[in-house]
């Protein structure tokens, strides 16, 4: 399984990798641009800090999906839950801005995890009373909390400068400076392989992250073994909304200083990705968000510089979940053959 | 269609299953594979459906060399199996499964799906009548996916049947009558292969008997009626280095406090009172009352159909539908009484929190008390405190005296050897209440009869043992004997 999961991660990237270079070179007819989306985003400081800056919030989204999926469940409401996370934030933020710049943080990441956690909780009494599919409901209730937090941004929310549709900038304080100027790289993000590292400890040194692999593997089972099922239930998926709350989190007072409408765009998807292509193992979310995180910021660079028509990023991810996919089903289909 | 296996050997990392082993099968008669558990059964019909390589050796048909990449291969060749833990898809229907199984016939022609449906519902009202086609096969027990199995291996229309322990999870009557509809078939020139631990089947309903030993056939009977019980078992006895062990105390590491010293542990009473439960397209339960006394072995009998598995599901706390009934667990120090209606009897409770360290050996053993898809150390490790130990895993196979390394799967295990690993697994915890469900299922007959007389230790040492069981389990070891029959329970007295 463990090759599997290995196999899955590198052809996954391989085809990714190739797909974009064969489309910049067929599309610019030079090499220059597959060169510079190979190598380019590693000559500039400002891309190479938006590389690790981008591949922290990977991170802790990704481990938000991998706790989720070692239990053999899905969570797709990523995005709203990041986009919740980042709101609350500069929403806390901003209501607590007589506080000492440590209580109102603290405060902030409280609500950041909070809100998502209580999201996701929806999904967790929908599926023990309902028996509904958390995939689905994660999706729906995240779909149902974009809308809502765009028109709060867009309204009562709304901070006052220019046509941004944005909260209002959070004060000097309590931002997390950034430290590779002039790229977005922030404090904050250095601490996310930590708590990668950590949840690779509770996942396979713990006795309740045994729990969780075995619940992946065989429902039943579980149930049999005398597992706390309905702790596990919530526990992950409050976890997963939570972590995704701290993207949102170090999104809003590490990277943009603000909540603006639409900031989570991709990355509930981006930090899926790594999970899957990971293995939902969390210490191999780390290589696995560093690479995403190089071919997105260069697949972006290059359709500046070189004014590509097409979304190339979103192509790159369109490949690499289409492998994950048909591996996964062929993965599938191989355990059964022997079984 | 005769087939044979010419000097076929399979090894695996750690152990050799097939050495050299050479056996044929003539077509238009019933074989029987006997052979103790691990002796190599499976394998052979895994060789023979295409399901698994070997290193060396050749599979004749007709006297000719042939070579299968894959069951399709097998299929197309006339060659199917129904294996003994068939894997059918939980979430879709028996009828859904059965299409899926079907794409092809064994002239190798691509079937319909109308005939399919035609030939489905042909076999169905012969072999299986009862069985719903529309029904998820979540919701269907284990003959049922038998039968589910067999009715789309049927369709194939195969010139070899290989049937792998067909009558594990029947009852008698079941039994007799599927043995009876293999007849006809033979009758037509269908050869057909049965695997079995049950020597009176092989005896009664085969027309020749080969027994595996080791991985090589050790002793060939042309005709049945020339193989008996007593040779079988005592060429078993003699190639059996090491069998279930049949002493608690061997189980419990002699640790003071558990089950080697009576004088000093807990004694438990588990009673049952009044259950009822009416779960959708499963036998009910009405009123069913029973007392499990500790330091004696209590017996249910019954069929399937008569509502054993439910009965199974609700004192093992797996139970999903409403249940009527009270269930009082009764210890020396401690009383504790809850209603079945407020589902707190789960395996958290009779594991965790009575104190009883209940072990719980479901007549599932693929998919309840383990699945294909575990490491052998989460197997044996799942309850264990901690993380997966390789030492502990290390310790519990050398108790079950099964060949078999901690990183391998569950799938790499004979039914036979994963019920050894069950039984070591849960009688570690040097538990105060034992629920066995069929526990004799997939043993050989030693075997078998170690487990009978290993429970009976464990009873006498003052534990509570429960038996459910729908085969002959040994009377004369029990204390009270119910009988469960159309849902309602009888009896009480040995």
């Amino acid at each position: 399984m463990k090759h599997t999961i290995r196999a899955t991660g590198a052809v996954s990237v391989t085809a990714g990798l190739l797909f974009t270079v064969i489309l910049l070179v067929a599309s610019s007819r030079t090499f220059a641009a597959a060169g510079d989306f190979l190598a380019g985003s590693f000559t500039s400081l400002y891309y190479f800090g938006a590389i690790l800056n981008t591949a922290s919030l990977f991170m802790a989204a990704g481990l938000g999906d991998a706790v989720l999926l070692t239990t053999g469940e899905f969570n797709l409401g990523g995005e709203g839950q990041i986009y919740a996370g980042g709101f609350i934030t500069a929403v806390v933020l901003s209501a607590t801005s007589t506080f000492p710049p440590v209580v109102s943080l603290i405060c902030a990441l409280a609500a950041a995890m909070a809100v998502p956690a209580c999201m996701t909780l929806v999904s967790g009494l929908l599926r023990q009373f309902k028996n509904a599919n958390i995939l689905l409901t994660t999706f729906l209730v995240s779909a149902a909390v974009i809308p809502f937090i765009d028109s709060l941004i867009a309204g009562p929310f709304r901070g006052s400068y220019g046509n941004l549709l944005a909260t209002s900038f959070i004060r000097e304080a309590v931002r997390f400076p950034h430290i590779l100027a002039p790229s977005p790289l922030s404090a904050a993000a250095c601490t996310l392989p930590l708590l990668c590292t950590a949840g690779w400890y509770f996942i396979y040194r713990t006795k309740q992250g045994k729990q969780l692999q075995i619940t992946g593997i065989s429902n039943e089972f579980a149930e049999y073994c005398g597992y706390p099922r309905t702790k596990i239930l919530y526990g992950t998926l409050a976890a997963s909304g939570a972590l995704h709350g701290i993207t949102g989190f170090i999104a809003v007072t590490g990277t943009y200083y603000t909540c603006h409408s639409g900031f989570y765009t991709g990355m509930g998807w981006d930090a899926l990705s790594c999970a899957l292509i990971a293995g939902s193992n969390p210490a191999a979310l780390i290589p696995s968000s560093l690479i995403l995180s190089w071919i997105f910021t260069s697949a972006d660079r290059v359709a500046l510089n070189y004014n590509s028509g097409f979304d190339i990023s979103s192509l790159i991810q369109g490949i690499m979940l289409s492998c994950i996919a048909i591996q996964y089903a062929g993965g599938e289909k191989h355990d059964r053959h022997h079984s | 269609m005769d087939i044979a296996l010419a000097h076929v050997s399979k090894r695996y990392l750690h152990k050799t299953v097939l050495d050299d082993l050479s056996v044929s099968f003539r077509g238009g008669m019933i074989h029987a594979l006997l052979g103790e558990n691990g002796a190599g059964k499976s394998t052979t019909a895994a060789i023979l459906s295409g399901a698994l390589q070997y290193d060396s050796g050749e599979i004749l048909i007709g006297g000719n060399a042939v070579h299968f990449e894959n069951q399709r291969d097998a299929v197309k060749a006339g060659i199917v199996c129904v294996r003994q833990r068939p894997l059918l898809a939980d979430s879709i229907s028996v009828m859904e499964n059965i299409l899926l199984g079907t794409e092809y016939s064994s002239a190798g022609r691509k079937l319909t799906r109308r005939n399919v449906l035609h030939e489905a519902e042909k076999y169905r009202q012969k072999w299986a009548p009862q069985l719903d086609f529309r029904a998820r096969v979540v919701h269907i027990g284990g003959d049922e996916r038998f039968y589910a199995s067999l009715i789309a291996a049927l369709i194939c229309g195969p010139g070899v049947l290989i049937l792998d322990e067909p009558s594990a999870l029947l009852d008698w009557e079941q039994r007799r009558a599927l043995y009876a509809n293999i007849r006809e078939l033979a009758e037509g020139g269908m050869n057909i292969i049965v695997i079995t631990h049950i020597m009176q089947e092989a005896e009664l309903y085969t027309d020749t008997v080969t027994v595996l030993r080791k991985g090589k056939a050790a002793e060939q009977y042309e005709h049945s009626r020339a193989f008996t019980a007593e040779m079988c078992a005592e060429a078993c006895i003699s190639s059996s280095a090491g069998a279930v062990r049949t002493s608690a105390g061997e189980y419990a590491d002699g640790e003071c406090g558990k089950t080697g010293c009576a004088s000093c542990r807990e004694k438990c009473t588990v009673t049952f009172t009044d259950i009822t439960v009416r779960p959708k397209k499963r036998p009910a339960l009405f009123g069913v009352s029973f007392r499990a006394e500790c330091g004696a072995l209590t017996l249910i009998k019954g069929l399937r159909e008569s509502g054993l598995g439910t009965l199974e599901n609700v004192v093992t706390g797996m139970e999903s539908a409403r249940t009527e009934g009270l269930a009082a667990i009764e210890t020396s120090s401690s009383r504790c009484e809850l209603t079945l209606k407020s589902k707190k009897l789960t395996p958290h409770f009779l594991r965790y929190k009575t104190g009883l360290h209940t072990a719980i050996i479901p007549s599932d053993r693929t998919f309840r008390a383990s699945h294909p898809n575990l490491s052998i150390g989460q197997l044996l490790c799942a309850m264990h405190d901690g993380m997966v130990n390789r030492d502990y895993t290390d310790r519990l196979i050398r108790k079950a005296d099964v060949a078999i390394q901690g990183d391998e799967k569950a799938s790499d295990l004979s039914g036979g050897m994963l019920q050894r690993l069950i039984l070591a697994r849960e009688l570690d915890t040097a538990p105060l209440y034992i629920i066995a469900c069929e526990p004799l299922q997939g043993l050989d007959a030693q075997s078998a009869c170690s487990t009978a007389k290993l429970l009976a230790s464990f009873a006498s040492k003052g534990c509570a043992v429960l038996v459910l069981s729908s085969s002959d389990f040994p009377e004369e070891l029990c204390g009270s004997v119910y009988t469960l029959e159309g849902g309602k329970i009888t009896g009480g007295n040995a």
